[in-house]
């Protein structure tokens, strides 16, 4: 249970005016990972970590590679929160960033301004990261700006899956009301590859079924794969994904990358999908716990 | 407008300008394929959503920065950034092939800026917004007819597609007029932070249509 998911006070009185509600505790956060390669294993080179987001790092995936697990403390994303994150992968090294749990992102009222995450990505010569979250949650009412920055050379690869899945899973619930402006920016050598903006503002459920928006999908990823054999990936995704049960996906592969798009009725069924794709694009390397339970 | 304007505006803007707009369906035609597309209402419900949330939105966006950018490098930085606002390889090639046709063509007025030179790719809307400005246009006029003129585009591909009468396509046009007005409006105060939108069926589109068997259309 989010510490603070239980002050979400009216937001109007009984008379439907608005009515003064005092702030909110805010959780603040400002994560900045430093990894170096030293005699071909990839290691901490420098963590500091204020506030309620924290890495953990549960065991080495394979010899020479780090895995680092975020969680957030505080339990979820309230109205308000401000949370940097910053991670650089030094060249060669060979990292993969996944999240402990789903991230919850709760109701916002009226008058509160959106919880601000900024994630930067640094990826010098060579390296290899997987950034691999966990679905992002939001809930009735949610208000978040998320900004995901990377910033890589050519010779460097990235993997990363975005999901965003809307109201509570199975509860049949709706988004009557979001406020979501989810960017995925990817800068290679100084120029931008991919500008992937994700925006959702006011009643999302009724926005989501139209066809041309979602079709009543309100689960929904993204998944990038930026670098030298990127384009090879292509028919081999395309081929998985006519045959992946309950999503509606799209791949295409352009300017050295294969980006995927994927929309499902089901949580689950976009998990599922997801799995396949990364399992196919990690070379069957198995993924991390977190994402096989 | 000043008179004079008029008429370069309606050759700029026509269908028969050589951009090559005939060629691309935005993914439509992979969207009649499926069945999705299957009346005027349903073409028009399409539209309006990527007016208001999707591509053509985001071009907007684009069209109305390239319109008040003066610094010819800072064009050319919009110029990378409206190129990866693409959501597919297709859609990729069919706003730069745009944009590169519309600044050859324009070359029998003088009105090109310099900066837009073919050492760099040239997404459509900003060269379109680039070219408006120097040319005398309003912003507004700008947005307004360069967003009626891909709405207009997609209708006929959509009439030729689904299949369409002429009158549907023509109520279908004046049934996005309220969809392009209030678009215009919203956009004023959008920044390159407000590109992006919820079409996200639409971008699939345009990512299967790659592999359509029978295509009429190049996206």
């Amino acid at each position: 249970m989010h510490p603070l998911s239980n002050s979400s006070a009216p937001a109007a009185s009984s008379d439907g005016r608005s009515i003064i509600e005092p702030p909110l505790q805010r959780s603040i956060a400002d994560l900045r990972l430093q990894v170096e390669c030293r005699d071909g294993v990839s290691r901490l080179a420098g963590l500091r970590q204020r506030g309620c987001l924290k890495l953990l790092f549960p065991r080495r995936p394979a010899a020479d590679a780090l895995e680092a697990v975020l969680v957030n403390i505080s339990g979820g994303i309230a109205a308000g929160d401000r949370l940097d994150c910053s991670i650089t992968c030094g060249t060669d090294t060979q990292v993969l960033v996944t999240s402990q749990a789903a991230e919850r992102c709760y109701r916002a009222r009226q008058a509160d301004a959106a919880a601000t995450l900024t994630t930067e990505l640094v990826l010098e010569a060579g390296a290899r990261l997987e950034w691999l979250p966990q679905e992002t949650i939001l809930f009735e009412g949610a208000a978040l700006d998320r900004r995901l920055l990377i910033r890589m050379p050519a010779s460097a690869t990235l993997l990363l899956a975005e999901a965003r899945v809307l109201g509570r899973r199975g509860s049949g619930e709706t988004t009557r009301t979001l406020a979501l402006d989810d960017r995925i920016e990817i800068v290679r050598d100084g120029r931008p590859i991919l500008v992937d903006a994700l925006r959702l503002h006011g009643d999302a459920d009724i926005r989501l079924r139209r066809a041309a928006t979602g079709g009543g999908a309100t689960a929904m990823a993204t998944v990038v794969l930026a670098g030298p054999d990127a384009a090879a990936q292509l028919e081999p995704v395309r081929a998985l994904l006519d045959i992946a049960p309950g999503v509606e996906a799209g791949a295409s592969a352009w300017d050295g990358m294969l980006v995927i798009r994927i929309l499902a009725r089901e949580a689950a069924a976009l998990r599922a999908c997801i799995l396949h794709v990364l399992s196919l694009l990690r070379d069957g390397r198995p993924l991390p716990q977190v994402w096989r339970t | 407008m000043p008179a004079a304007l008029l008429p370069r505006l309606l050759t700029w803007m026509s269908q028969s300008f050589p951009t090559g707009a005939f060629a691309y369906s935005h993914g439509l035609e992979w969207a009649v394929d499926r069945g999705v597309l299957a009346s005027a209402t349903d073409v028009q419900d399409w539209l309006a959503d990527l007016v208001l949330h999707g591509s053509l939105w985001s071009d907007a966006v684009l069209l109305r920065q390239a319109w008040r950018i003066e610094d010819p490098e800072a064009l050319r930085s919009l110029a990378g950034f409206g190129a990866a606002c693409a959501a597919s390889r297709e859609r990729r090639e069919e706003t730069l092939a745009q944009g590169a046709a519309f600044a050859r063509a324009i070359g029998a007025w003088d009105v090109l800026p310099v900066a837009i030179a073919p050492d760099q790719e040239w997404p459509l809307p900003v060269v379109v917004g680039a070219v408006l400005r120097r040319a005398g246009l309003s912003e507004e006029a700008a947005c307004l007819a360069a967003s009626h003129a891909s709405v207009a585009n997609l209708v006929s591909a959509a009439v030729r597609l689904v299949p369409l009468g002429q009158s549907d396509g023509l109520r279908c046009l004046a049934g996005l007029e309220p969809a392009l007005l209030e678009m215009t409006r919203l956009s004023e105060a959008a920044g390159l932070d407000e590109v992006g939108g919820c079409c996200l069926l639409s971008d699939i589109a345009a990512m299967r249509h790659e592999t359509q068997r029978t295509r009429l259309f190049r996206t």
